[in-house]
């Protein structure tokens, strides 16, 4: 089996898509996580409310993962052999990798802004932090249309 | 529904007080109004004064404080078992009279907590540091003669210590050389140090000193310490053994104490009430015999409510409706098919007293809405199992109960449509026989066709958007304004019931006249409240713009295809990696049960959040916005509050 233009673009996009949805959620979970380790110093009690708006940020990066993995299923590479593709092929797979590695990293990014706004509502309205996880999921939906069109892409849009 | 309150006016007598608002808080229907309005009044504030004792409220809170680190010290030795969210034990009153005898006796035990617990923290330090000098002595513990004594008219023994790396015969040699009046002897080696003793007469001293510190020497010193290291050592010992023994006694009496734990947690609850019944004093305004306050009360109740308290002391009370707008407090009843919703009320805000109770209105949309994000059956039946265990095994209370049984019902209405679409752990069973359909869908798998399921999910909010344009018409006719209701909802219906009919062939004639007279309407219509002829055609045509706004509150609902698919993706990509080795060795079964369980508890964990998330703002930003009004103060009526245990009525 040749290896050719078209797996090389095609892995391109897996790694894009893995590449910057991980970076940006890296991103927004560090800035949230800074956030909250100083609500927990404070009080080490709000470790649990804190947690989960530390964890939003971090989905873009699964979903990037995700895109990664279709991508790589799709092509073959967890069978025993790689599936041929064209050059043309192969850029249809980069295209569809974009939406996911744009928004999923410019939406973790501001996701974490966000979840950092939001464990300062943890901070002085504990009671509230149920808000704070509905604003800071808001963000989200943008990357799970992103997710959306990606999946939608690599699942129905290239045939091979 | 939001239950109708009615106002309560109450003045009695400042003796009864207490009686009276202990009375009230065993009822727990009863909110007593802030006094601030009153009191700033100028018709009042020359007649009454605030209540209320700060001093009195801040010895209670120290005093709960106390007993709460009490309880908290005390819990290590607590016997009873305790189950997670155990319910809270059940007392009656005489109990609580007979532990508030003993208060003197227990708040003293409390104190007495306080002072173990330092002395504990001394002891804890003074033996660490017994410890530390026993650590320093060991390697000494062969030199034989008293440290105090280490010299004679003389002669001068030094101890210290020499690097680990050093070559002992070098610095033996050179002591014989330059410092022949000299002994040196090695006490004992570590793997760090060497511990050494030098004997030199008094008159080389300072050679000796020279050529040691040459070969980095440094001197031990034992300031204070008298006889042989050995003696010392074990004088330490036995030191460390007596503060072990008073640590002991220290923590045997902590024990013994323990036996009042039961007497605490009620004390604590007593003075919680105490606490809650002083801060109402507050709002109460006094003269110097009597009181007045006003207040919300269930209407249904104010009868019963006035009939008791006026039988049993002697007071004024009066019951009066709300006057027209004023705004009441808020309290929402629904059945118990219902009730588990409240709390996504209470999380984006309760209704004002006059707007609608929507708890009943969103609950099947926010589940079927749930369901299809999460979209799995067997992440369903887990979250039906895992709640319903905890709804049978234990009395849940408050928003707990409410919240579990929210997560029942989610998981019911998951099964129920992942069934529909065929996801049972993903395509896990696909996965394991190697062929797809291995549990086929009921209706059709969303992940083979999308688009389908993109439409499905379109109507479904299309449905929900409508119905929220029904209520706000509903909210109209029910206020009187009919003519509002029939041009700010019906024109629309027409409108958008006629785009409907655009879509299907036989009926598009009949569609398109709709759709048209629709138009006609809403422009003829919108711009009523305007001046003149121009500016409410504008207005009318301006307010067309608002399909966009309905078209795209209706396209949001495809998350639910997309976190639905997303949440499906994963799972299948768990499958794939626990299949890759294969279901027909032991270690692939093995890797295909580890990767299951760790990676579909977190898509459960994961999805999960996001569907609840989800499905709640579809709810605040899609439902609400067309009729929902917020803004109701909770009704926070005056009861009895409690921690650790809850009141019985004494059987007689």
């Amino acid at each position: 089996m040749e290896i050719t233009l078209g797996h090389a673009l095609a892995f391109a996009g897996a790694a894009l898509a893995a590449i910057f949805a991980g970076l940006g959620s890296a991103r927004g979970v560090a800035n949230a996580g800074g956030a909250a380790a100083g609500v927990v110093t404070e009080d080490p009690s709000k470790f649990g409310q804190v947690l989960p708006l530390q964890i939003l940020p971090g989905t873009q990066g699964l979903y990037g993962l995700i895109t990664a993995f279709l991508i790589l299923q799709k092509i073959g590479m967890f069978s025993s052999e790689l599936v041929p593709l064209t050059t043309h092929q192969g850029l249809l797979f980069l295209a569809a990798s974009l939406p996911i590695a744009v928004i999923g990293f410019f939406s973790a990014i501001l996701q974490g802004k966000v979840a950092v706004a939001s464990i300062g509502i943890v901070a002085k309205r504990p009671k509230e932090f149920s808000k704070g996880i509905v604003l800071t999921a808001m963000v989200e939906t943008f990357a799970v249309f992103a997710v959306l069109a990606s999946l939608l892409m690599v699942l129905f849009g290239i045939k091979l | 529904m939001i239950v109708k309150m009615s106002k309560i006016a109450l003045a009695g007598l400042e003796k009864e007080k207490k009686r009276l608002l202990d009375s009230l808080m065993s009822m727990g229907v009863v909110e007593i109004s802030e006094a601030e309005s009153k009191l700033n009044d100028e018709n009042w504030s020359g007649l009454v004064n605030r209540d209320g004792c700060l001093d009195r409220q801040n010895e209670l809170e120290t005093d709960i404080r106390k007993i709460e680190s009490a309880i908290k010290y005390f819990s290590p030795y607590d016997q009873r078992k305790k189950g997670f969210l155990e319910p809270k034990r059940e007392i009656v009153t005489s109990e609580i009279n007979k532990v508030l005898e003993k208060k003197p006796n227990i708040m003293n035990t409390v104190s007495r907590i306080d002072e173990i617990e330092s002395e504990l923290s001394s002891l804890r330090s003074q033996e660490s540091k017994l410890n530390n000098l026993i650590q320093l002595l060991i390697p000494w513990q062969s030199f034989n003669l008293p440290v105090n004594q280490c010299s004679t008219g003389k002669t001068t023994i030094i101890l210290g210590t020499l690097p680990e790396n050093t070559e002992i015969d070098v610095i033996k040699d050179e002591l014989e050389k330059n410092a022949p009046f000299s002994i040196f002897h090695i006490v004992s080696k570590t793997s760090e140090q060497i511990y050494c003793a030098v004997l030199y007469h008094n008159s080389i001293e300072k050679s000796v000193v020279e050529i040691l510190q040459k070969y980095g020497f440094s001197r031990t010193a034992f300031d204070g310490l008298e006889g042989t290291v050995s003696q010392n050592i074990e004088r330490l010992k036995k030191e460390t053994e007596e503060i072990q023994n008073s640590r002991e006694v220290l923590a045997n009496e902590v024990k013994e104490l323990s036996s009042i734990l039961f007497d605490l947690e009620i004390l604590h609850d007593w003075f919680m009430m105490e606490l809650d019944r002083e801060k109402s004093y507050n709002n109460l305004m006094k003269t110097d015999n009597s009181f007045i306050f006003e207040g919300w009360l269930p209407s249904e109740l104010a009868g019963k409510v006035k009939e008791k308290i006026e039988n049993e002391f002697t007071c004024l009370v009066e019951i009066s409706e709300p006057e027209d707008g004023e705004e009441f407090p808020v309290l929402l009843r629904n059945n118990s098919l219902i009730r588990p919703f409240e709390p996504l009320l209470e999380l984006y805000s309760l209704p004002g007293s006059h707007g609608v109770d929507a708890t009943g209105l969103l609950a099947p949309f926010f589940l079927i809405s749930f369901a299809v994000m999460m979209g799995d059956a067997a992440y369903g039946l887990l979250m039906l199992l895992i709640s319903g265990f905890f709804i049978w095994r234990y009395k849940l209370e408050g928003t707990m109960e409410k919240s579990i049984k929210l997560l029942f019902l989610c998981g019911a209405a998951t099964v129920i449509i992942g069934a529909l679409f065929g996801g049972w752990f993903g395509d896990l069973f696909d996965q394991i026989f190697g062929r797809p359909g291995v549990i086929p869908p009921l209706w059709f798998n969303s992940l083979e066709d999308p688009l389908r399921m993109l439409l499905w999910c379109v109507i479904f909010g299309a449905v929900q958007i409508l119905f929220s344009m029904g209520i706000k018409g509903y909210m109209l006719i029910r206020d009187g304004k009919i003519l509002d209701a029939i041009f700010d909802v019906l024109t629309w219906y027409i409108f958008l019931g006629g785009l409907a009919l655009l879509a299907v062939p036989s009926l598009s004639v009949a569609g398109k006249y709709m759709a048209i007279g629709g138009v006609i309407s809403i422009v003829l219509t919108q711009g009523r409240s305007q001046k003149g002829i121009f500016r409410k055609l504008l207005s009318g045509v301006l307010k067309l713009y608002d399909t966009v706004g309905i078209l795209s509150d209706i396209l949001s609902y495809s998350r639910l295809l997309a976190m639905g698919m997303a949440g499906a993706v994963i799972a299948s990509v768990i499958n794939t990696m626990g299949t890759i080795l294969g279901v027909d060795n032991i270690f692939g079964i093995i890797l295909l049960i580890i990767v299951a369980l760790i990676g579909h508890t977190f898509n459960i964990l994961s999805g999960g959040l996001g569907a609840f998330v989800h499905a709640a703002r579809l709810q605040y930003v899609e439902f609400f916005g067309r009729f929902y009004e917020d803004g109701g103060k909770a009704f926070d009526p005056l009861k009895i509050n409690t921690k650790y245990i809850k009141l019985k009525q004494e059987v007689k």
